[in-house]
C-alpha cells in the first residue's frame, strides 16, 4: 500500500533464545487510530520499543516512514522522523507544574545566558494544551491535577512540534489509570489528534474502548502478527478470539482434581472480607472457604492490582476482614492482618517482597524469627535448618541458605518469598501476581505448591494479571471492572476466553451480551 | 561450616580491604620512620587517642543499620561532656552523679531525636542536623562559653586516665561497646529487625515489625553512647570544652561507613568500624610523628575513606555486572 504512513515489514526480535517478535508486518495509515492488542508478553511493548529506537531488532527487519526507511535502534532518529511516545507512567514529575513538565520534556524557551523565559514558556504550554482541548491549571503541581489532565500534559508535550513535524503518536495503555468519566475526555483528545492528520497507535487491554476509539485493530499473539481488522465490524468476542487464538483454549476442567473442589459445594469460611475500599476498589465483599482457591481477575486499575496488598496491609484500605473463627479487624494494617493468619506473598519484582541485601536464610526466617527465638536471641542452628528444609521443599537449586537473595532468578525469588510465608503456618494465603517474571518450570512448581497448601485447608486468594494462573489454580474467579465485582466464574467455566471477555468489559455495558 | 574456600573468600580485599590498607600503612611508616614509629608508645597513642573517636563511631552504627542518620552525635558528645563538667564545677556532688547526669543528657537527646525523626517523621539527615545545631547552642549556654575546669581532674579524670600496661580505660569501653553492639546486631532478633528496617522498611513493616520502635531504640542508644564518649573526653582532657564535641562527627561517620565495607558485605558493623578507626588513627599519628603538618591527618582520612570505599564498591560492581 503506497499511501501508508508507516510500514513495518518482517520485524523480529530475539532476546537470548527467546523470540519476542516473529516476522511482524503491519501498516499504519495517516490520520488513523490504530489499536494494538494482545496478551501480556505477546510482544506489544517490544514492537513499540523497536519503533522508539530503544531496541535494535533482528537483521532483516525493516520499517519505513512516509516511504523512506527508518534507521533502526536509534531513539534520536525515531524522534526526528516524527514518532512520539507516551508511556503508561507518563513520565511526569509530580512536584512540577504543567509548564515545567512540558519544559523538561520538549525543551525550554530560553533567553540570553540560558535563562528560562517563563512568560513565553507559560504561553506555549497553554497553547499546546488548548490545541488538544484540555484546560489545565498551570499553577499547581502535577500531583494535584486530575488523571486526565496529567495525561493531557504528557500528550501535549509529545505533540510539541518544536522538535519537528509529528507523524505518529504512540499511546501505551493511556487509560489504565483513568476513571471511566475521564476516558471519554481522553477519547476526544485522541480523535482531535487523528483529525489533524497525526496517526495514533493505541495500545490497550480494554477491548470495549478499542471498539469505540480505533479505526483498525492489529492483534499480536506470542510475538506473531495475527492480522489487522476494521474495528467497526468486530465484537468483543471476535477480538478475544484473535488474541487467544483457536485450539489454545485451556480450561481448569482438564485438571479438576479433588471432588471436594466441585462448584456449589458449601465449605466453612476461612476468610471473610466485607466492604473493602481502596483507591480503586469500591466496596468489595467476598468469602473464601477453607481449602478453596479464589482468584481475582481484572485489568490494571480495576482494583485487582490493589486487592492483595490491601489484604496484607501493604495498600491503604478500609473495610472489615475476618477469619473463619470469629476474629476480625477493621484496622487493615500488617500487624492486625497477620494476627488473623493472613500471609501476603507479593510478586518478586515488588520492592516490599524481600530484603535483597539479606541472604536466603535471613529472608526465609524473617517472619518467624521472633517466634522461634529464645529471650530475643536467634537460634542460628534452627534458622539454618529451617532454611534448608524450605529451600528443598520449594525446590530452590542449589539449596544454599547463604546465597544472597539478589542473585536469584525470578522463579527462585518467588519460591523463597512463598517459603517465608508458608513457614508462618498461615490460615489464609494471599498471592499477588505469583508468576510474573517466573520461568515456565518454576511457574508449575509454584502452582503445585499452592494446590498442595490448599488441600491442607488453607484459604487462598490469587490476584493475577496472568489469566493462566487463574485458569490453572482457581475454584472460583471473581472478575473486577472499575473497582466492583462484575462476574463470577467457577469450575470448568473458568477459561482464558471467558475471563478476558469479562474483564475487558466496561461497567456501562454490564448486561451480558452475545 | 568453615570450609577452606569460605576462609579464602573471607580474606578477599573486597571483604577486608581496610586490613590490607592498614598493613600497608604500618609497613610504610616502619620503613620511613622506624625509630619513632615502631614503639609501644605509638601503639598506646593510637589506642588511647582514638578510643573516644571509636566510641563516637560505634554510637552511629546502630541508627545507620536501622536506616537513620544521627548527625547530632558530635553535639551530644559536647553537651554531655559539658554537663558532667558543670556538675563537677558548680556543685559538690560526687563524680558518679556527674557521670549519671551526662548519661541522662544523652538519653534526653535520644528522646528528642526520636520525636523529631520518628514521631514528626522529619528526614533524619535534616532532623538531626537541626537538633545537633540546637544542642550545640545549649552546650555553649551551659558552659557559659567557657572551658570548665576545677574538679574535672582528680578522681573524675581516672575514668579516662586509669591505665593498664599503658592502655587507658576508654580503650576498654570501646571494646566492650563493640562486643555489645556486635552481639545485638548479629545474635538477637532485634538486631535482625534493625538491619531489615534499614534495608527495606516496607518489607519489615509487612512482617509485622514496628519499624518506628526499632528506630527509636537505636536513636536512644546512640544518644547514650555519645554521652559515654562525652564523659570520657572530659575526663581525658580534665576539662569540659564546649567546642570539642562536634569535631567527632565526621571521623565517626567516616569510620562507620568505611567499617560497613569490611567483614560484613556492606552491613554497618562494629568490627569494621573499630578497625577503621584504628586504621585512620595509625595513619594520622604516623604522619604527625614523621613531621607532617597538622592538616595532613585530615587529608589522609579523607583520602583513605574514598580509596577504601571505592575499592570495595568497584569490586562489588564488577561482580554485579558479571551476573
Amino acid at each position: 500500500m503506497p499511501d501508508a504512513l508507516i510500514h513495518i515489514e518482517g520485524v523480529s526480535k530475539t532476546f537470548g533464545d527467546q523470540r519476542a517478535l516473529d516476522d511482524v508486518t503491519l501498516e499504519i495509515e495517516p490520520g488513523e487510530v490504530h489499536a494494538l492488542v494482545g496478551e501480556n508478553g505477546s510482544g506489544k511493548s517490544t514492537l513499540i520499543k523497536i519503533l522508539s529506537g530503544f531496541h535494535q531488532p533482528d537483521k532483516g527487519s525493516r520499517v519505513t516512514v512516509a516511504g523512506e526507511p527508518l534507521d533502526l535502534g536509534k531513539p534520536a532518529e525515531s524522534h526526528r522522523r516524527g514518532m512520539r511516545f507516551v508511556h503508561q507512567n507518563l513520565g511526569i514529575i509530580e512536584e512540577f507544574d504543567a509548564v515545567d513538565n512540558m519544559g523538561i520534556g520538549s525543551g525550554y524557551l530560553t533567553g540570553p545566558v540560558w535563562t528560562v523565559k517563563r512568560a513565553e514558556q507559560r504561553d506555549r504550554a497553554r497553547e499546546l494544551l488548548s490545541q488538544i482541548g484540555v484546560e489545565v491549571d498551570l499553577d499547581v503541581p502535577a500531583s494535584k491535577l486530575r488523571p486526565v489532565e496529567r495525561s493531557a500534559i504528557a500528550i501535549a508535550r509529545a505533540l510539541d512540534a518544536q522538535g519537528g513535524e509529528v507523524r505518529l503518536l504512540v499511546l501505551d495503555e493511556p487509560t489504565a489509570a483513568l476513571p471511566p468519566l475521564e476516558v471519554e475526555a481522553l477519547f476526544r483528545v485522541v480523535r482531535d489528534i487523528a483529525a489533524r492528520g497525526v496517526s495514533v497507535l493505541y495500545v490497550s487491554h480494554r477491548l470495549d474502548e478499542i471498539r469505540s476509539i480505533a479505526d483498525r485493530v492489529s492483534v499480536l499473539r506470542d510475538g506473531r502478527f495475527q492480522g489487522t481488522f476494521a474495528a467497526a465490524g468486530m465484537s468483543r468476542d471476535d477480538i478475544v478470539q484473535h488474541i487467544l487464538g483457536h485450539g489454545l483454549e485451556r480450561s481448569s476442567a482438564d485438571e479438576w482434581e479433588t471432588p471436594a473442589a466441585g462448584a456449589g459445594q458449601r465449605r466453612d469460611a476461612g476468610l471473610v472480607v466485607s466492604d473493602l475500599h481502596t483507591t480503586f476498589l469500591r466496596g468489595l465483599s467476598f468469602e473464601v472457604g477453607r481449602g478453596e482457591i479464589v482468584g481475582f481477575a481484572g485489568l490494571d486499575g480495576s482494583g485487582r492490582d490493589e486487592l492483595a496488598g490491601a489484604l496484607g496491609g501493604a495498600v491503604p484500605a478500609r473495610g472489615r476482614v475476618a477469619d473463619g473463627d470469629g476474629s476480625f479487624t477493621e484496622r487493615l494494617n500488617a500487624r492486625q492482618l497477620r494476627k488473623l493468619g493472613i500471609a501476603l506473598v507479593l510478586p518478586n519484582w515488588h520492592g516490599a517482597s524481600a530484603v535483597k541485601e539479606f541472604d536466603l536464610r535471613e529472608n526465609i526466617s524473617l517472619a518467624t524469627l521472633s517466634a522461634s527465638a529464645r529471650f530475643g536471641i536467634v537460634d542460628h542452628g534452627a534458622e539454618m535448618e529451617q532454611a534448608m528444609t524450605w529451600l528443598r521443599d520449594v525446590d530452590v537449586r542449589p539449596p544454599d541458605p547463604s546465597k544472597p537473595y539478589g542473585e536469584l532468578s525470578g522463579g527462585n525469588k518467588q519460591k523463597v518469598i512463598v517459603a517465608r510465608w508458608l513457614a508462618t503456618h498461615p490460615k489464609s494465603l494471599v498471592l499477588d501476581d505469583p508468576t510474573s517474571g517466573v520461568d515456565i518450570g518454576a511457574r508449575h512448581q509454584i502452582y503445585d505448591l499452592v494446590r498442595a497448601q490448599a488441600r491442607r485447608g488453607l484459604s487462598t486468594v490469587i490476584c493475577s494479571s496472568d489469566l493462566e494462573d487463574l485458569v490453572e489454580l482457581c475454584d472460583r474467579v471473581i472478575c473486577l471492572v472499575e473497582g466492583v465485582a462484575t462476574e463470577e466464574l467457577s469450575g470448568p467455566d473458568i477459561t482464558e476466553h471467558a475471563l478476558l471477555r469479562a474483564i475487558t468489559a466496561s461497567t456501562a455495558q454490564q448486561t451480558p451480551s452475545n | 561450616m568453615p570450609s577452606p574456600q569460605r576462609f579464602l573468600t573471607a580474606l578477599r580485599p573486597s571483604n577486608i580491604g581496610a586490613i590490607y590498607v592498614w598493613i600497608v600503612i604500618i609497613i610504610v611508616f616502619s620503613i620511613w620512620i622506624p625509630d619513632l614509629f615502631l614503639t609501644n608508645i605509638t601503639l598506646h597513642r593510637v589506642l588511647n587517642e582514638y578510643a573516644i573517636t571509636g566510641i563516637a563511631a560505634l554510637s552511629v552504627v546502630l541508627p545507620l543499620a536501622a536506616g537513620v542518620f544521627d548527625l547530632a552525635v558530635g553535639a551530644t558528645i559536647g553537651l554531655s561532656g559539658v554537663v558532667a563538667g558543670w556538675v563537677l564545677v558548680h556543685t559538690s556532688l560526687p563524680p558518679f552523679v556527674a557521670v549519671l547526669c551526662a548519661l541522662g543528657t544523652g538519653l534526653l537527646v535520644g528522646i528528642l531525636n526520636s520525636v523529631v525523626v520518628v514521631v514528626l517523621k522529619i528526614d533524619s539527615f535534616i532532623g538531626t542536623l537541626a537538633t545537633g545545631s540546637i544542642i550545640t547552642a545549649v552546650t555553649l549556654g551551659v558552659a557559659n562559653d567557657q572551658i570548665l575546669t576545677g574538679r574535672t581532674g582528680g578522681p573524675f579524670a581516672k575514668i579516662s586516665t586509669e591505665s593498664w600496661h599503658g592502655i587507658q580505660l576508654p580503650v576498654i569501653y570501646m571494646l566492650v561497646i563493640m562486643l555489645l553492639i556486635g552481639f545485638v546486631l548479629e545474635k538477637t532478633v532485634f538486631g535482625r529487625y534493625t538491619y531489615a528496617a534499614g534495608y527495606n522498611s516496607e518489607v519489615t513493616t509487612l512482617i509485622g515489625v514496628n519499624v518506628a520502635r526499632v528506630r527509636i531504640i537505636t536513636l536512644l542508644c546512640s544518644g547514650v553512647l555519645a554521652s559515654v564518649a562525652g564523659v570520657a573526653l572530659t575526663a581525658r582532657i580534665e576539662a569540659a570544652d564546649p567546642s570539642n564535641g562536634p569535631s567527632y562527627l565526621i571521623p565517626a561517620f567516616s569510620a562507620a561507613f568505611l567499617g560497613a565495607t569490611q567483614f560484613r558485605h556492606g552491613r554497618f558493623n562494629p568490627w569494621g568500624t573499630v578497625v577503621s578507626v584504628l586504621l585512620l588513627g595509625t595513619g594520622s599519628i604516623g604522619l604527625l610523628l614523621a613531621g607532617a603538618p597538622q592538616w595532613a591527618p585530615q587529608v589522609f582520612q579523607g583520602v583513605v575513606l574514598i580509596a577504601a570505599v571505592s575499592l570495595t564498591v568497584v569490586q562489588g560492581r564488577r561482580k554485579g555486572s558479571k551476573s
